[in-house]
């Protein structure tokens, strides 16, 4: 014991005061109505964070009691018996659990059939124009209303060349420009932060794939070197296709599935 | 023999009390604590007195005095100066002195036959002074600061002085007054010696900060307590290095 | 640099340390998005409301953006404060850096605190890059969003740093519990095999409390307590004990041993148990202090053997007495100043104590810290600032000057007095009346009580200090009757002096009967004028001026002036038909007017000399021969005669003349700019530019 803590040497010493364990029972029986009484009384984000914390706490003790309670469950017997009795000449039959591994072949087959083209999100809201696009007036007047500001998230190549912005029609804001997305493997259930290769498709429409547009639902192609991935020839992957599953332009990243 | 003593949380004892070989002033305080410090040591010989000067009770800055006399600034009203004459002996002359520099303490220093004052002090006052406290006069400077009052305190027997004080000006302070002289702290550092300490012939006090160092330095120099002053360059210097260094 | 390991400011859990910043977002920062911010679709039709929405949209951004800021200044003050709190290991004296090395293991630290250095990064660049994304929220949803991602990534980062704000807070726990420990005082540092008595020697001879129980490894960790000696403090450290084991295979408690052995330039008292009851032969405890030596190297060190209630040192075995004997020289010959050590070295580097009997127990103080002290003077008197002191350590004795003594005044019976007081006999003093009447503030204490006056029955005696109007204490003076002698004898020569020097001036007996008359005339005339003044100011005082037209009195009259510079001896009459001209001017006369030449040929005749002089901007044109069509200047306003008026000007002129000089706007500069000219704001605006009409 380090100098100066004066009041675990005194414990130590003395030992505790006479009614220690008769108080803190008290006080532990009383807490329940103590809790009560704070959780009726707390009011606004107080009382929220009280309440989801409790409903939390209830939750897992939901899942501790079932988890104790299933030990004491009374269990029907597994002993092997089948549903119905065999007859004996079916007796000698190995038994193959064939339904399971028939449904997953199925399905493995379904699935080369439906072609690579089936990605996670199917379907995407489409993007009206004047979502996409905010209009600028330009012009000493401004009066001239051909310009465009994209208001949405842009890849935009390294090596990329401005038009004169004078001559410029769609405008890119380098505040919205990405080049990196957070690409999550489906099999390894792992996310990366992979770079941007370029726009492989915006479901919105070719003009938009053009611009770079990255909304939820964008096939991307990042780089995934760094995976490590290989193809059956033997050679490393380095560029595959994701699909953005969130708004970036809400979120301020931009997070895709792979596609394998 | 040197106490410590505190004014109601300061140090600076000084500033509220002026101690001489035939009475002893303090200020008025909101209890009686500090009276009674010097009461208790002192009032079997000389009267120890309450009063403010001129509304404050900053006494000890204010007010300069020895055995023979006693100097109060311009701005002490009349009622503190009946207050205290009637409390002092007879052969205590008591003295309000128009001086612009009025606080008096922190310009004049003294014991009962020599004084140093600021040099800035006006002619009258300077010959005033030589009247009432019967003192030789002399304007000086304590390590090149003109507040002598505040920078040393000495009395018939010895003195200390503000620890900036070079050997030779003590050498020549010391000629002048005739005391030997130290230089040195109080309160655990301070170097204002006079607002910190008061001392007489057979007492001393000072701030409750002082350390034991400073405390036993103040009693060999005023030999209190039958101590010398050779104490300091003898038993006492190996401890003065060391907290010194 | 010295820190303070006391002061630190406590390190919240992680989830406390979101709630504790998200709540004070919230508090911190407006929670409302006004109805009237809403955003409203733009149409091409609605192109009026543009700035309206652009303003609307502008508030929206900026409420969300102030929410992200606000929240990433507080992450960044938090973690600052962390980071600033916690002493670099760099920066703290090096003992306490080891200290902290073998106690919290400076990786592990360093770790942390760098792990929250990049977080407070981290944060910051979450903050910018989404307040640029804010910037171009077009909606509320959108501005939502983003908030709530920005927030959300902060407090991702932050509760991964769970585990290092856990371990920041015990360290800052345990460190604000470490004795205060002073590495550069004056240090007596207690050391040895476990259970020998360390702990004993230091509840002996300081007041700290520490715990001695009859096994090895009671004291876990430093003890600090202070002793006093030669006036000084003296600080005492009690150390956990030392196993005779490699370096490396020491653990934590010993660590600390070693560490204060390292760094601390202290005195050191290698305790040993000649009884050998703590467990360990005298062998061991030899060969101990063989191995650690290296760390007493340049320090006092003192073999101590304790435990002489149970064996005296004389007793020993010869091998175990030669052992001993062969550390006092081992010690001697390391220790710093060895040289110092007189004829008897023996004695101060092997000395005996029993802390059961407390014998020898103050002689061991006393040899340490006197060897300590004679060390570290030795080492300071060869520095440098040992000049700056010499003065304190030198009593300047007074050489005579003359043959007058100067002997101390002590009143007799100081000594007497003391020494009763010291057996106990106290005089009663104001602070014991003072409790038994009440306390301080109700106890108001008698000041006249010790008044020394002649007649003590005086001393209550109520004293006026005003007497009719008077200060009394103004007449106080003990020697008034010499003065007042003196001052009626000045007095009286006075009054001789007086009298002589009146005796040969003029004397009113000797004017004519005329004279007389005049005289008495001038005096009646001068006590009218002075009463006519004071009746004037004591009525004047708080009564309005009231215009002539009402004055009651109107003294001003043409008749008063008449009479008046008539009995002076002037002519006034044309004076007074002026007056009546000047005061008819208005309105119509009964008197013909005279034509305009006329009346100026006359004022010009009446003037005179010296020439008439009128403004410098109207003389010109005087000159051209328009001066008479318009008025004449007001001539006598004022001003007595035209020397009076020609000197006017000229100041007049005076004062413009710097003004113009510098080209300044003068009075006459005053312009009323015409700030919507009519030409310009009038008439159809076709197509085209409206910069020229």
């Amino acid at each position: 014991m380090p100098q100066g803590e004066h009041i675990e040497l005194h414990r130590k010493r003395y030992g505790r005061q006479l009614d220690h364990e008769e108080r803190t029972r008290k006080k532990e029986a009383r807490s329940v109505k103590k809790r009560a009484a704070m959780a009726q009384r707390a009011l606004g984000i107080k009382g929220k964070m009280f309440a989801k914390e409790r409903a939390k706490e209830k939750a897992t003790m939901k899942k501790t009691i079932a988890m104790h309670e299933e030990r004491d469950k009374k269990h029907k017997a597994d002993d092997g018996q089948q549903g119905s009795a065999v007859p004996a000449y079916l007796l000698e039959r190995e038994q193959v659990e064939r339904a399971k591994v028939l449904s997953n072949t199925i399905k493995q087959k379904r699935k080369e059939k439906a072609g690579k083209w089936e990605v996670p999100l199917p379907k995407v809201r489409p993007v009206a124009e004047d979502e996409m696009f905010k209009v600028l007036r330009t012009g000493k007047r401004k009066k001239k209303e051909w310009k465009r500001m994209v208001t949405k998230v842009t890849f935009v190549p390294p090596g990329f060349t401005r038009k004169p912005p004078k001559y410029e029609r769609f405008i890119r804001p380098t505040g919205l420009r990405m080049n990196k997305a957070h690409v999550t493997h489906p099999e390894l259930k792992a996310t990366f932060q992979l770079e941007i290769i370029g726009v492989k498709k915006n479901p919105n429409g070719q003009a938009y794939t053009g611009l770079g547009v990255v909304t939820k639902g964008t096939i991307i192609e990042v780089n995934v070197s760094e995976l490590g991935l290989v193809t059956p020839g033997g050679k490393v992957v380095w560029g595959k296709y994701a699909q953005v599953t969130n708004n970036p332009e809400n979120d301020g990243c931009i997070n895709a599935v792979l596609l394998v | 023999m040197a106490s410590r003593c505190g004014f109601e949380n300061s140090n600076d004892v000084g500033v509220f009390a002026n101690l001489t070989n035939a009475y002893c002033i303090t200020a008025l305080g909101a209890a009686e604590n500090f009276y009674s410090v010097f009461e208790a040591e002192l009032a079997d010989h000389i009267p120890v007195i309450k009063t403010s000067v001129a509304g404050t009770r900053l006494v000890g800055r204010m007010t300069v005095g020895n055995r023979n006399g006693l100097l109060l600034p311009n701005t002490t009203t009349d009622q503190e100066l009946m207050h205290i004459r009637n409390s002092l002996p007879d052969e205590v002359v008591v003295q309000r002195i128009d001086e612009r520099l009025s606080a008096l303490g922190n310009c004049i220093a003294c014991n009962d036959y020599v004084a140093l004052i600021h040099p800035d002090i006006d002619k009258e006052t300077e010959e005033i002074v030589a009247d009432v406290l019967g003192v030789e006069v002399f304007r000086q400077t304590i390590a090149g600061n003109v507040l002598v009052g505040s920078y040393c305190k000495f009395t018939n027997q010895g003195g200390l002085v503000a620890p900036q004080t070079t050997v030779e000006d003590l050498d020549e302070l010391s000629s002048l007054l005739q005391v030997p002289l130290v230089a040195g702290t109080v309160n655990r550092g301070s170097d204002v010696i006079g607002a910190g300490m008061v001392a007489n012939d057979w007492s001393a006090f000072c701030g409750l900060d002082t350390t034991s160092t400073e405390l036993s330095v103040i009693e060999s120099v005023f030999k209190l307590r039958d101590s010398q002053p050779s104490k300091i360059v003898g038993e006492m210097r190996a401890s003065l290095i060391d907290s010194m260094i | 640099m010295v820190h303070n390991f006391k002061s630190m400011q406590s390190v919240p859990t992680a989830k406390d340390f979101i709630d504790i910043v998200l709540s004070k977002t919230q508090r911190g920062t407006p929670t409302v998005v006004h109805n009237g911010w809403a955003i409203q679709r733009i149409r091409q039709f609605y192109m009026r409301c543009w700035l309206n929405i652009c303003w609307a949209i502008q508030r929206i951004r900026q409420f969300y953006m102030r929410k992200v800021k606000f929240t990433q200044q507080n992450w960044h003050d938090k973690l600052t404060q962390i980071l600033d709190d916690f002493p670099k290991v760099d920066d703290v004296h090096p003992f306490y850096a080891d200290l902290m090395n073998v106690l919290y293991d400076k990786d592990h630290y360093k770790l942390a605190l760098g792990q929250l250095n990049m977080c407070r990064n981290l944060i910051d660049r979450i903050c910018q890059d989404y307040v640029r994304l804010l910037k171009y929220g077009d909606s509320l949803y959108r501005c939502k969003q983003l908030k709530r991602a920005a927030l959300g990534r902060m407090c991702t980062l932050m509760k991964r740093q769970g585990p290092s704000l856990a371990y920041l807070e015990q360290v800052r726990q345990h460190m604000s519990r470490l004795p205060s420990i002073d590495p550069n005082t004056r240090t007596l540092l207690v050391c040895g095999y476990p259970n020998v008595g360390k702990s004993s020697f230091m509840n002996k001879v300081t007041r700290a409390d520490v715990e001695v129980q009859p096994y090895a490894f009671t004291t876990k960790s430093l003890y600090v307590g202070h002793t006093d000696y030669k006036y000084l403090r003296w600080q005492v450290i009690d150390t956990p004990g030392i196993l005779d084991r490699p370096l490396e295979e020491r653990n934590t408690i010993e660590m600390q041993s070693i560490t204060a052995l390292a760094h601390l330039r202290a005195a050191v008292l290698y305790v040993i148990d000649i009884s050998e009851q703590c467990g360990f032969t005298i062998k061991q405890q030899a060969t101990l202090f063989h191995s650690i030596k290296p760390l007493f190297a340049n320090k006092p060190v003192l073999i101590v053997a304790n435990k002489t209630d149970v064996v005296q040192l004389e007793q020993l075995p010869a091998e175990d007495r030669a052992l001993v004997d062969e550390m006092a020289a081992e010690a001697r010959k390391i220790s710093s100043g060895g040289a110092l050590l007189g004829p008897n070295d023996a004695e101060t580097t092997l000395v005996t104590m029993s802390t059961l009997t407390e014998d020898g127990i103050s002689h061991v103080k006393q040899v340490a810290c006197d060897r300590l002290l004679s060390s570290r003077v030795e080492v300071k008197l060869k520095g440098k600032r040992v000049s700056d002191v010499v003065n304190r350590i030198h009593v300047a004795q007074p050489k005579a000057r003359d043959g007058v003594s100067r002997p101390p005044v002590i009143p007799p019976g100081v000594a007497a007095a003391r020494a009763r007081r010291e057996a106990g006999d106290k005089r009663k003093t104001e602070k014991e009346l003072q409790e038994e009447q009440g306390g301080a503030g109700v106890y108001n204490s008698d000041v006249r009580k010790l008044y020394d006056l002649k007649d003590p029955a005086w001393r209550y005696d109520i004293m006026p200090e005003i007497m009719n109007g008077k200060n009394i204490l103004d007449f106080v003076d003990p020697d008034i009757d010499a003065r007042l002698e003196a001052l009626e004898r000045e007095e009286e020569a006075a009054a001789a002096a007086h009298a002589d020097a009146i005796g040969d001036g003029m004397d009113e007996d000797e004017l004519g009967p005329e004279e007389r008359a005049t005289l008495q005339q001038i005096r009646e005339k001068k006590k009218k004028i002075v009463a006519e003044h004071r009746r004037k100011k004591a009525a004047g005082n708080n009564a309005a001026p009231l215009p002539r037209a009402v004055d009651a009195e109107r003294s001003r009259t043409k008749e008063r002036m008449t009479r008046e510079l008539g009995a002076l001896g002037l002519d006034a009459s044309a004076a007074a038909e002026r007056a009546a001209r000047s005061q008819s001017r208005r309105g119509r006369s009964l008197v013909r007017k005279r034509g305009r030449s006329e009346a100026a040929d006359a004022d010009m005749a009446a003037e005179e000399q010296p020439k008439k002089r009128v403004h410098s901007s109207k003389s010109r044109s005087m000159s051209r021969g328009r001066a008479l069509s318009m008025a004449a200047p007001e001539q006598s306003k004022g001003l007595k005669d035209a020397v009076q008026r020609n000197k006017a000007i000229k100041m007049a002129d005076k004062a413009q003349w710097k003004l113009g000089r510098a080209a300044k706007k003068g009075e006459a500069d005053r312009h009323i700019p015409d700030l919507k000219p009519k030409h310009l704001f009038s008439g159809k605006r076709p197509r085209g530019t409206t910069d020229r009409r």
